[in-house]
């Protein structure tokens, strides 16, 4: 972008004083009460939240029944692994994890492809016809057709047991698309497409050069949005897919965990005997949490970063 | 957004090209349209994809709407059943369940809605005061991995921790769970859905933080501004478009509970609390297949949600200059 | 910047937008539908649905299946679905007219009377189809299961005789009895105390009072009761239940011959109040109504057995078959309730109905079936004896089950270790087949433990008077009934279980009672009532 002579002014007020990025992190006296205050409500915060969280943990290999009884309160009791080796020796966790993995990257993706482009040319306020378009858009999220005429659809385009059926019924999901849209509206400085038709760049240009650039925090943002939503998506293959190798981990947990469950005396399951199932399908329970978010936590800290890039900085050093 | 449209008006009639937009508005509409064509093509071009997706995977199942005025038969399919108007709308209004459910749905997710609004910006508010990075990704990774605990879990664990008597919090609420009480339903889902969803909600608040111009805060600090004054004149602001945009989409689902949670938190002694639409729609759709039935409250639901939509649009168009739509 | 970086911009979004386009189509490209009804050798395609459970390995696997396409000449596409699935894509497979040619365990005979077009009666193929006809000659009652006015669409299966018994049963610690010097109790007055002596003399000997007298399942929310409810006590006054499955679970009961709800009798009120009696000694767990702890309450104690006395399916509750837990259990009697004679008490009808050992929705077909003949061919070998056996436990070529006398097989060690690894090799009691009551197998404890189980109840099965006692399965309401009594049935629970589930705690004082008896008039459960009773007057004549 080097030579986009873009004059990055600051969009509000305040444009003559000169950046610093130290000066935000400077202390004013007085202001070590309002520190202690936000420091003790975060950790309040996170007491509340960190306890439930050790809970599914040591729950996940505690004795199930000590568990639901409520003798699991601090530490495991009776701890064994045995929901855990149950979950893994499962040959089809790993097909799981494989065709969960291919249809959150694709699927993300396409989300991107399509949204990202989108969501700006409907954030332009000169581009009269957005409105209706959002509205339409805005509409589907409330009103929908239900299972069965998206049933007899899929089996039109025969997405039925195939794996596309994950990726582009989803394609756009209209709320990101919003939030997408409201960004480029409110954080994109208008000044900066001036400059950007000053020196001679196609709408197309602008996006890609000045625009995409700016908007990592956004990016991130949406992109951890569809990632999760596909990573934790369990309907689709409940309904869509009949072939075990296609399904994606959510259901193959979903089906070890049920497997496991007390088959209600037996009938029409086999007249297999409640016990064995049922204590492991409690520990699988929490157990399974672990499997299938584990990947997530580490998604978390490495898309952070992206949110510590200003629109001004991003600009001035491009 | 229309402050700035009004603003690019005033900017283009500055720039001396009033006459131009005057003049095209004058000519006849096959002029007009190749004038929008030639320079609205890449913006169309954009938004096509996702208008195509929409299309196909929204609107064209969208058909089955008309199955709430219609007895569904199976073998003649959607369209073939015999039409009834209203039949199953009336058949819900005078259900001797209707008041109950509308009553116990509204109080479920008015208070989710409203906890569930102000929770995450006060959490991001507090997070971006945190300097430290590595504190800050702590904190933020911490209060987002709820978020990914299992409907069945959460339930499972508030039931384990409300048990009377021996339950980390049941022991403070005397010999009967709270879960019992028809009235603590409501409050119970509230405030697990805050605890739950919080920290994932905040995710968007905090990204739009990084977009504050940081020339901002150094102005208002040269000005005096305390700590206070710059959440109050710097931050919220900054978030404010955002914020009202998710509460306008928020304000969509005023009729919408977690179905699955819900279920999951009935027992037989809190029912008079915690029968809701949607687990009414389910034993009704579950118990006898009655498609056209689930349809037609489902369709009610739906309407009433819209209908909130529209309306909190339209307040905020005219309040803030901002809406979707 | 330029018109090259325009230029790149717009064949990056045209991409990006060509990219979506070709992934419709290649979606649409990715799979043939099967419309050609026959191999390229000329041999028929059968498509097979079934509905499994994700203990079993994929029906495509199992050997028999192998021999049973090879047998029938055809060639069988099998489709798996896993029963969560299933309840999930029946309705858009119906109304998508979406059936395959053959479906195990898939349809019911009602789904098949609303859609009679779309299923095959096999009524008209009887010629081609002699083992079911062995089948129904064998088992009348079966055949009543799936009828329709005449019409077979569905066909039902038989698990054999091992499965004659009911699944609601009454367990008692044996040991602890034995140990207290104690008799199995006859009355509700016996049981109490029992359950008094359960909960102060330390029967597990740790020197814990940590007993649990009697453990209950908590009430539901949707009907009145389900497997192993504590209504079971209904039998003690002679009001017999059938909690299996059918409209029991919402109180319909049928007393010579005429039908009622237990919700309004006065002996529905009589153990709302020994409920409460059993809460207030402190004999039941303190919040059983609601605690969905059933089964963590059974398995609490670890080695160390704690619960005294509880409604199962048998005493897998507690240990594994054999097991020490599972020895210190037995099952009895029901306890007669007060001022009721031992001759005039019942038991849980599900045994007698054959609930337990039919189903009725194991086999339908298609009436757009390609290939009818070999479709007829392949139901009749399911049904042959040779494939039936094996479809319950295996393929005998693989040597999970041995043929060792005219009727007699043997359950193999190696086909128990695969089931213990949740890799059944068999499609078990979900069979599409018949096991006459010829055939007897030795080696699945499992199987003799719940026909052990039952064993205890034959004198109060002989006090109930036939089917003029309880409802039998294949009693059915007309589709337009069932939704009346599904409406009526959703508000009335709502209503009525919170003031049910208060009673069971507190006793059915007056105004509690009278309140409960007004809700349900003004919720039309006498419509019920008389659905039930036109449909009983109907179908048993």
């Amino acid at each position: 972008m080097s030579s986009a002579s873009v004059s990055v002014a600051p969009k509000k007020s305040g444009a003559d004083i000169p950046f610093n990025k130290h000066v935000a992190q400077h202390r004013e006296p007085g202001d070590w009460v309002a520190d202690i205050v936000i420091w003790v409500l975060l950790a309040l915060i996170v007491a509340v939240v960190v306890y439930p969280l050790w809970f599914v943990v040591i729950a996940s290999f505690s004795n199930p029944a000590m568990v639901s009884t409520g003798k699991v309160t601090i530490l495991p009791v009776d701890i064994n692994f045995g929901g855990y080796e149950k979950v893994f020796s499962d040959s089809r966790i790993w097909i799981g994890y494989k065709n969960t993995i291919v249809y959150s990257v694709v699927g993300t993706a396409l989300n991107m492809i399509v949204t990202l482009p989108a969501a700006f040319a409907l954030s332009r306020v000169d581009f009269k016809p957005r409105r209706v378009i959002l509205f339409l858009f805005t509409f589907t999220m409330y009103f929908a057709g239900g299972l069965i005429p998206s049933y007899l659809l899929y089996k039109d385009l025969n997405l039925l047991d195939n794996m596309w059926v994950f990726i582009l019924p989803g394609a756009v999901s209209v709320w990101n698309l919003i939030i997408a849209r409201s960004f480029f509206e409110t954080s994109i400085p208008e000044e900066l497409h001036d400059a950007a038709q000053i020196d001679g760049l196609s709408f197309f240009g602008y996006f890609l050069r000045i625009v995409i650039p700016l908007s990592s925090a956004i990016i991130a943002v949406l992109g951890l949005y569809y990632f999760v939503g596909h990573w934790n998506d369990y309907f689709t293959g409940l309904i869509y897919i009949r072939t075990d190798t296609k399904q994606p981990l959510q259901m193959v947990l979903q089906n070890i965990l049920l497997a496991n469950q007390t088959q209600q005396g037996g009938a029409g399951n086999g007249g297999q005997s409640a016990l064995q199932q049922q204590q492991l399908a409690d520990q699988i329970k929490y157990g399974v949490i672990i499997v299938s978010t584990a990947p997530l936590l580490i998604l978390y800290p490495f898309l952070q970063k992206y949110f510590n890039k200003g629109v001004m900085i991003g600009a001035v050093k491009g | 957004m229309a402050v700035k449209e009004k603003a690019a008006a005033s900017v283009v009639d500055a720039a001396g090209v009033v006459d131009n937009t005057a003049a095209r508005k004058a000519l006849p509409w096959p002029k007009r349209l190749a004038w929008h064509i030639q320079h609205y093509w890449q913006h169309w071009l954009m938004a096509l994809p996702a208008m195509v997706f929409v299309f196909i995977f929204a609107y064209i199942p969208m058909y089955g709407i008309q199955l709430a005025f219609r007895d569904f038969v199976p073998s003649k399919g959607l369209t073939g059943g015999q039409w009834v108007g209203m039949k199953y709308f009336n058949q819900f209004f005078t259900s001797p369940m209707f008041s109950k459910v509308m009553v116990n749905t509204i109080k479920i997710s008015l208070g989710t809605l409203v906890l569930g609004f102000i929770a995450p910006i006060v959490l991001a508010l507090l997070i971006n005061q945190i300097h430290s990075t590595k504190v800050k990704g702590f904190v933020q990774t911490i209060t987002y991995m709820p978020h990914f605990i299992s409907t069945v879990v959460i339930v499972a664990m508030l039931n384990i921790f409300l048990t009377p008597n021996t339950g980390l919090l049941g022991r403070f609420f005397g010999g009967t769970s709270l879960l019992d009480n028809p009235d603590m339903v409501a409050p119970i889902y509230w405030l697990s859905e805050v605890w739950q969803h919080c920290g994932w909600n905040a995710i968007i608040y905090l990204a739009a933080l990084s977009s504050v111009d940081v020339s901002l805060y150094e102005a208002a600090k040269i000005d005096g501004a305390g700590r206070m004054q710059l959440i109050r004149y710097v931050d919220i602001p900054t978030i404010m478009p955002t914020c009202v945009i998710l509460l306008i989409m928020n304000m969509g689902s005023i009729l919408s509970v977690g179905f699955e949670k819900v279920l999951l938190m009935q027992n037989a002694m809190n029912l008079p609390g915690s029968q809701v639409i949607a687990t009414y729609t389910y034993m009704i759709g579950l118990k006898s297949f009655q498609f056209s039935y689930a349809t037609a409250i489902g369709l009610f639901n739906t309407l009433i949600n819209f209908a909130f939509l529209i309306l909190a649009n339209w307040i905020s168009k005219r309040v803030s200059d901002t809406s979707i739509f | 910047m330029n018109k090259g970086v325009a230029k790149k911009a717009l064949s990056g979004v045209a991409a990006a937008g060509a990219a979506a386009m070709l992934l419709t189509g290649l979606a649409a490209c990715g799979q043939s539908t099967a419309a050609n009804k026959k191999t390229s050798d000329g041999k028929p395609i059968v498509t097979i649905l079934v509905q499994q459970n994700t203990t079993q390995i994929p029906i495509g696997q199992m050997t028999w299946a192998k021999e049973l396409e090879k047998e029938s000449g055809a060639k069988i596409e099998w489709k798996v679905v896993l029963d969560t699935a299933w309840s999930q894509q029946k309705n858009a497979a119906l109304a998508a007219g979406d059936l395959s040619d053959l479906n195990i365990r898939a349809y019911h005979p009602d789904d098949a009377s609303q859609n009679p077009s779309a299923f095959e009666d096999l009524a008209q193929d009887m010629d081609k189809l002699p083992n079911v006809e062995a089948f129904f000659k064998e088992q009348p009652v079966a055949k009543k299961f799936v009828e329709v006015e005449g019409h077979l669409w569905v066909l039902p299966s038989s698990r054999g005789k091992a499965f004659s018994a009911s699944g609601q049963h009454m367990l008692i610690n044996k040991t602890w009895l034995d140990k207290l010097g104690l008799k199995v109790p006859t009355t509700w007055k016996e049981l109490t105390k029992v359950l008094e002596a359960f909960k102060t003399q330390d029967p597990n000997g740790n020197g814990k009072q940590d007993e649990i007298p009697m453990n209950l399942r908590a009430l539901p929310t949707d009907q009145l009761a389900g497997w192993w409810s504590p209504f079971l006590f209904m039998n003690s006054t002679g009001i017999a239940t059938h909690f299996n499955s059918g409209p029991s679970g919402t109180g319909i009961y049928v007393k010579d011959g005429k039908v009622g709800n237990m919700m309004q009798t006065d002996e529905f009120r009589q153990v709302l109040n020994y409920l409460a009696s059993l809460k207030k000694e402190g004999l039941v767990p303190d919040d059983w109504v609601t605690s969905d702890k059933y089964d963590s309450r059974n398995q609490v104690g670890g080695n160390t057995a704690q619960v005294g006395v509880v409604f199962g399916w048998d005493a897998t509750a507690f240990g594994t078959v054999g097991s020490d837990l599972y020895n210190q259990y037995i099952t009895i009697p029901v306890p007669s309730a007060d001022g009721v004679s031992a001759d005039d008490t019942v038991w849980d009808a599900s045994g007698v109905s054959g609930a337990n050992e039919y189903e009725d929705y194991h086999m339908a077909m298609s009436s757009k079936a390609a290939n009818k003949d070999a479709c007829l061919k392949i139901i009749n070998l399911l049904y042959s004896e040779k494939y039936s056996v094996q479809q319950l436990y295996g393929s005998m070529t693989d040597g999970y089950l041995e043929k060792t006398g005219d009727n007699t097989y043997k359950v193999t060690e190696k086909f128990v270790e695969e089931r213990d690894a949740q890799k059944t090799p068999a499609l078990e009691d979900r069979l599409a087949g018949w096991i006459p009551d010829a055939d007897e197998f030795e080696g699945d404890k499992n199987l003799t433990s719940i026909v052990e189980a039952d064993k205890p109840y034959a004198e109060q099965y002989s006090h109930l008077n036939g089917e003029k006692d309880y409802m039998p399965i294949y009693v059915r309401l007309s589709a337009a009934d069932q939704t009346t009594y599904a409406n009526n049935n959703t508000t009335i629970a709502t209503t009525a279980m919170p003031l049910i589930a208060k009673m069971a705690q507190n006793g059915a004082d007056d105004a509690t009672w009278n309140s409960l008896q007004d809700q349900l008039k003004s919720m039309n459960i006498q419509q019920n009532v008389d659905l039930w009773q036109k449909a009983y007057d109907k179908y048993v004549k």
